[in-house]
């Protein structure tokens, strides 16, 4: 990937995942790299357990702020269901991290670093220096357990390296 | 404005629109940006980042004053590409403008005037399709294992009741399994519809709205209820918060927006003063209590008011042991799935399981149970 294309990440889960959390992050360390970045939530009944999407746009110049349907590089689940019914999202060849919640939901910190878990994951796959990532790590978490979600994003990265 | 001014400031108004048209005629928020001629889009706001998404290369009319509508600018865009397009959300407003001005453009498909735009139906717009409608499966919402809305619409239920409803958590009581709340409209009209429903049906209605909506605007239905002399029940559904938004404070919490304590609205005292001739404040968990006071007072020769106050459970975390569940004893008639509770399911042999994460202990269950397979954990 090259810095002149736009980056499409679709994020989706259900309310008090994190999801609108992880979108912020992403947008935070895309825009100390030095991106145009445009982001997007569509909730709705969030706090009942309903569905959260964000849609993170970064690249020269992004128009719209929602990605057009088969336009996502990555697809971010938070929730198998979510995914299902939304991964039509995805452009041909794009990527589907559906397959992490697994591993996320087992962490030694709790269930709730999920987020934090996957966005470590996404974070191997795009052109955002590591001192941006940890920067926009800090602003979301500075007063939430800062040190167990640099933790968990560090866990994350090793992990998706090794294998 | 008194009727003699008023004739006069129409006039004013009418002048200042005519100032403003040529305003927009002339404003940098209005600007044209001719690339490709072939395409021409007439758009505004975020409409018109879709349409730059998909069409990069095409001209634009790009509008950040739509009224009063430029449409000499229009004319002069008109002139310079092949075909236009207006890119907008829902009502046809830039089109009918147009349309005024005997501007040539091709219009969307009427299928557009609904829902939302998204990129990818510009494209189709431009195609002269019709939209396409993808609908959405959605997982159900539901009331949290504990809510105390739950055990209010558990009772209403068992005494068939008619209930006109409003906005918040308990608008999910319209749904099955429970199906306990029958009207929803805006906020106050759970106090408002009971009225008229009173009136058409005679008796076994009764109105429900939450706290922070009866605040909100609540209080002038059940003045009307007083003044109108309607008798009858209303439940306060009292939560001590506004749950369904993300647990704002309201004026009868006591809190204020920033966390600080405030003057605190009581809201038993506000119903008296409103009008109504009992007030009585109870908890939600007692569902006997509970159902015995409703049968008091609905059909009663007063307007009464029950306030059912127990905290909301995203407050409230307190746990309880969950029930105590013996297989043998159960006649699966499921009448607890009834309860729509997250906690309890049917597994793939029929038989009921309480999910020990999720159960919270509000026994609302070993209430509902005939067999009595579901027993307090003491």
């Amino acid at each position: 990937m090259n810095k002149s294309q736009t980056i499409n990440v679709f994020f989706c889960g259900t309310g008090g995942q994190g999801v609108l959390t992880a979108a912020e992050i992403l947008g935070q360390a895309a825009l100390l790299e030095g991106y145009h970045v445009k982001k997007s939530e569509v909730h709705g009944m969030a706090q009942r357990g309903g569905s959260v999407e964000s849609h993170l746009r970064f690249g020269k110049t992004v128009y719209s702020p929602l990605i057009p349907q088969g336009g996502a590089d990555f697809l971010v689940s938070f929730h198998k269901d979510e995914s299902t019914r939304l991964k039509e999202i995805l452009r041909p060849g794009g990527e589907d991290l559906t397959g992490y919640i697994d591993k996320g939901a087992h962490l030694e910190q709790g269930a709730k670093y999920l987020n934090t878990y996957l966005l470590g994951v996404l974070s191997e796959r795009l052109p955002i220096k590591e001192n941006n990532w940890l920067k926009a790590l800090e602003a979301a978490f500075k007063n939430k357990n800062l040190k167990e979600n640099i933790a968990v994003f560090q866990k994350a990265r090793k992990e998706v390296r090794l294998s | 404005m008194v009727p003699k001014n008023a004739f006069q400031k129409h006039i004013e108004l009418e002048k200042r629109v005519l100032k403003l048209k040529a305003y927009s005629e002339r404003s940098t928020l209005n600007k044209i940006e001719i690339n490709d001629k072939k395409i021409g889009f007439i758009t505004s706001g975020v409409s018109y980042l879709y349409a730059r998404e998909m069409y990069p290369q095409a001209s634009f009319l790009k509008l950040g004053m739509t009224f009063p509508f430029p449409s000499e600018l229009a004319r002069e865009f008109a002139k310079k590409v092949k075909k236009i397009f207006v890119i907008e959300e829902l009502e046809p407003y830039m089109e009918e403008q147009l349309l005024l001005a005997g501007i040539k453009f091709k219009a969307k498909d009427p299928s557009f005037r609904v829902g939302e735009l998204r990129p990818e139906d510009i494209p189709d717009i431009v195609k002269g399709k019709v939209r396409k409608y993808v609908p959405q499966t959605s997982r159900k919402a539901v009331m949290c294992p504990g809510c105390p809305h739950r055990s209010v619409f558990s009772v209403l239920k068992k005494l068939r009741l008619t209930v006109t409803g409003d906005i918040g958590c308990y608008t999910l009581g319209a749904l099955a399994p429970m199906q306990a709340l029958h009207t929803c409209l805006c906020m106050g009209s759970g106090v408002t519809f009971f009225e008229g429903f009173k009136k058409v049906l005679g008796r076994d209605v009764v109105g429900v709205i939450g706290d922070s909506t009866f605040v909100h605007s609540g209080v002038t239905g059940l003045i009307n209820l007083a003044y109108n002399q309607t008798k009858g029940l209303i439940i306060i559904l009292d939560n001590s918060t506004t749950a369904m938004t993300g647990n704002q404070p309201h004026p009868a919490v006591g809190i204020t927006i920033k966390g600080e304590p405030t003057k605190k609205l009581i809201l038993e005292d506000l119903c008296r003063v409103c009008g109504a001739d009992n007030v009585d404040v109870i908890g939600a968990y007692d569902i006997k209590a509970l159902e015995e006071l409703v049968k008091s007072r609905v059909n009663a020769d007063a307007l009464s008011v029950i306030i059912v106050r127990t905290p909301c459970r995203l407050i409230e975390r307190t746990k309880l042991k969950p029930p105590v569940l013996e297989e043998t004893k159960c006649k699966k008639c499921y009448l607890c799935l009834g309860l729509d509770c997250p906690a309890l399911r049917k597994d793939e042999n029929g038989l009921i399981k309480i999910n020990g994460k999720f159960c919270v202990g509000c026994n609302l269950c070993v209430n509902s149970c005939p067999a009595q397979a579901l027993r307090k954990n003491e």
